[in-house]
């Protein structure tokens, strides 16, 4: 049965739906950046982006950083949002460089980024940090991995990769298989890289767990992503992560955990 | 605005005098299927893609041609490499042929925006002709459409050149019939008319369903001059503004419904291929029996495999 959501897939699909669009079009806000010392591209060695379905938390774990700036995206909701970047409550996203290697960019984006506000929110990191190596942490939701096989089984902690053009190869961790497709802000990142031939540029996705019927970034998720760091030569960032920490933000609900994910692209 | 971004070393002055084919997200996205098709079997280099922010973006590993040989743990793409993103453009290379192809959708309400974005590239561009595939929905056929035997229809703008209407003639193709509007969308336009304008003087009444929609609304005039597409996505949007440009463009239309449209996508392109010979096949191909070539990714058209076991 054609629910709303399904006719959205070929929304303006009729012509007569095509002057409701023009009424209803609506904008796409900018993302704003903000830093706290001078107004410049920041360069860095390594950027490392912890999207809001898991990541994110676990950037947040690391202790020893300095805030460099903040990302702001005009409509985004920071309800219960503290000015405090340490807590973990907050539901900003803060640029960040590690104490222990400046040249070490991380960015925990605790917003939960709209799949139509990525592109720009990419263009909004990608034009003021210029980063030699980028790594993007994302988690894969079970219910949307295809694997080709009946008898798939997952053995956690469970990696794929997916990586730019002229990119280094990196063989510990296997590629994410066609035709499995990324969404949101990691999709929109990598997409940014790879049209523009920036290479060792990496999206590292760990899946998360069936629990009780709904897909959450669980303890192995985050162990995975951990993992994945030090595979992708991070090790420094992978030792730095709590994910006991990080596991007890996302038990806790606090904000940048399980985000809602929208799976269906495709009804 | 055009939001082409060419790949590094692509100098995009390379589009002019070629042909684009390009697929217009619809029922079954048949057109989009169809475009696999051509991108694996011609085997195609990707020369940009169209980053444009009212497009939904995803990514993926490149989508290969499929192996029958293959083991199904050898489908990794790092030993092919690349990725597939959202709007791809590709050329031949013979510089004839330049294909997009679309994964994902519009915004919900930007299309406009996609659609005009798409028409300042193809200007810039300055191709030869373009071709739009389409698909509409099979289950609003009118009689007529329904006794025909093809499942296809085309609609030209006035700037093609008479070889292809001849062509097309010659193939048995038909115009696409221009369906009129019920009663109840005149009604409905004219209702979204009053609230957006508020005219008092506009009342609902028995001699709306006489009233032309042409006189009522300027948004919608250069619209009625193309056909409608029940379920075409931005295909009659996309087709009017290039005909109000001048372009020449072909928007070849196949009847289909939701299901398992692997078939009307090799239709479709075989209809393609009649009008434009896009794939010839070389002789020791036509021996073989080669035809089209599918990619990998139409393994999982339906999702993952199952169990025959848990149906004893």
């Amino acid at each position: 049965m054609d629910s709303e959501d399904d006719h959205h897939r070929y929304q303006s699909s009729d012509e007569e739906d095509f002057q409701e669009s023009v009424e209803k079009a609506v904008t796409l806000p900018k993302p704003i950046v903000l830093w706290r010392t001078a107004t410049l591209p920041k360069t860095c060695s390594t950027l490392i982006i912890g999207t809001a379905f898991g990541a994110s938390t676990l950037l947040h774990t690391v202790k020893a950083k300095t805030l460099l700036g903040t990302l702001i995206l005009p409509g985004v909701d920071l309800k219960d949002n503290t000015l405090d970047v340490n807590a973990r409550t907050n539901a900003s996203c803060n640029i960040y460089e590690l104490d222990a290697d400046p040249t070490v960019v991380i960015i925990p984006c605790n917003y939960e980024i709209k799949d139509q506000n990525s592109l720009n929110f990419a263009k909004a990191i990608m034009n003021n940090i210029q980063a030699s190596r980028i790594i993007i942490l994302d988690t894969l939701s079970p219910s949307t991995y295809l694997s080709g096989s009946p008898d798939t089984e997952y053995n956690y902690p469970w990696l794929r990769l997916l990586q730019t053009a002229g990119s280094t190869t990196v063989t510990k961790i296997p590629a994410l298989e066609v035709p499995n497709l990324v969404q949101n802000l990691g999709a929109a990142l990598m997409s940014y890289c790879e049209v523009r031939g920036q290479s060792d540029t990496y999206l590292l996705l760990s899946l998360q767990e069936h629990v009780y019927g709904k897909a959450l970034t669980t303890a192995a998720t985050l162990r995975g992503l951990k993992e994945g760091l030090a595979s992708l030569g991070c090790p420094l960032v992978a030792n730095e992560v709590d994910v006991t920490a990080a596991v007890v933000s996302i038990q806790d609900k606090r904000v940048g955990s399980n985000r809602t994910r929208d799976d269906r692209l495709y009804a | 605005m055009n939001t082409f971004v060419p790949s590094p070393g692509f100098d995009a002055s390379r589009f002019k005098g070629t042909t684009l084919i390009l697929p217009s997200v619809s029922i079954g996205n048949v057109p989009q299927l169809a475009t696999d098709l051509l991108l694996t079997t011609l085997k195609l280099d990707r020369v940009g893609c169209i980053e444009d922010e009212n497009v939904i973006p995803v990514l993926g590993p490149a989508d290969r041609p499929h192996d029958a040989t293959a083991s199904p743990q050898s489908s990794s793409s790092l030993s092919t490499g690349g990725l597939s993103l959202a709007v791809e453009v590709f050329q031949s290379k013979d510089g004839k042929w330049t294909i997009i192809q679309q994964r994902s959708p519009t915004v919900r309400h930007r299309s406009h925006h996609y659609a005009d974005n798409l028409l300042q590239f193809i200007r810039e561009s300055e191709f030869d002709q373009v071709v739009l595939l389409a698909s509409a929905d099979g289950a609003r056929r009118i009689d007529t459409q329904l006794r025909s035997g093809t499942p296809v229809r085309y609609i030209l703008s006035p700037a093609v050149p008479t070889t292809l209407i001849e062509t097309l003639k010659g193939l048995g193709l038909e115009p696409l019939e221009s369906v009129p509007t019920t009663a109840d969308q005149r009604r409905e336009d004219l209702m979204r008319l009053q609230e957006h304008h508020s005219t008092p003087t506009l009342r609902l009444s028995d001699n709306v369903e006489g009233m032309e929609l042409d006189n009522v609304t300027t948004t919608n005039q250069p619209l009625e001059k193309v056909p409608r597409i029940p379920s075409g996505g931005i295909a009659r949007r996309l087709h009017s503004l290039c005909q109000e440009q001048g372009i020449a463009i072909l928007t070849v239309v196949k009847f289909a419904m939701e299901g398992d449209n692997a078939p009307d996508a090799i239709f479709l392109a075989n209809v393609l291929n009649a009008i434009f010979k896009v794939y010839v096949p070389t002789q020791q191909q036509t021996l073989d029996g080669e035809g089209w070539k599918m990619p990998k990714s139409w393994d999982s058209l339906y999702g993952n495999s199952y169990h025959q076991d848990m149906y004893q």
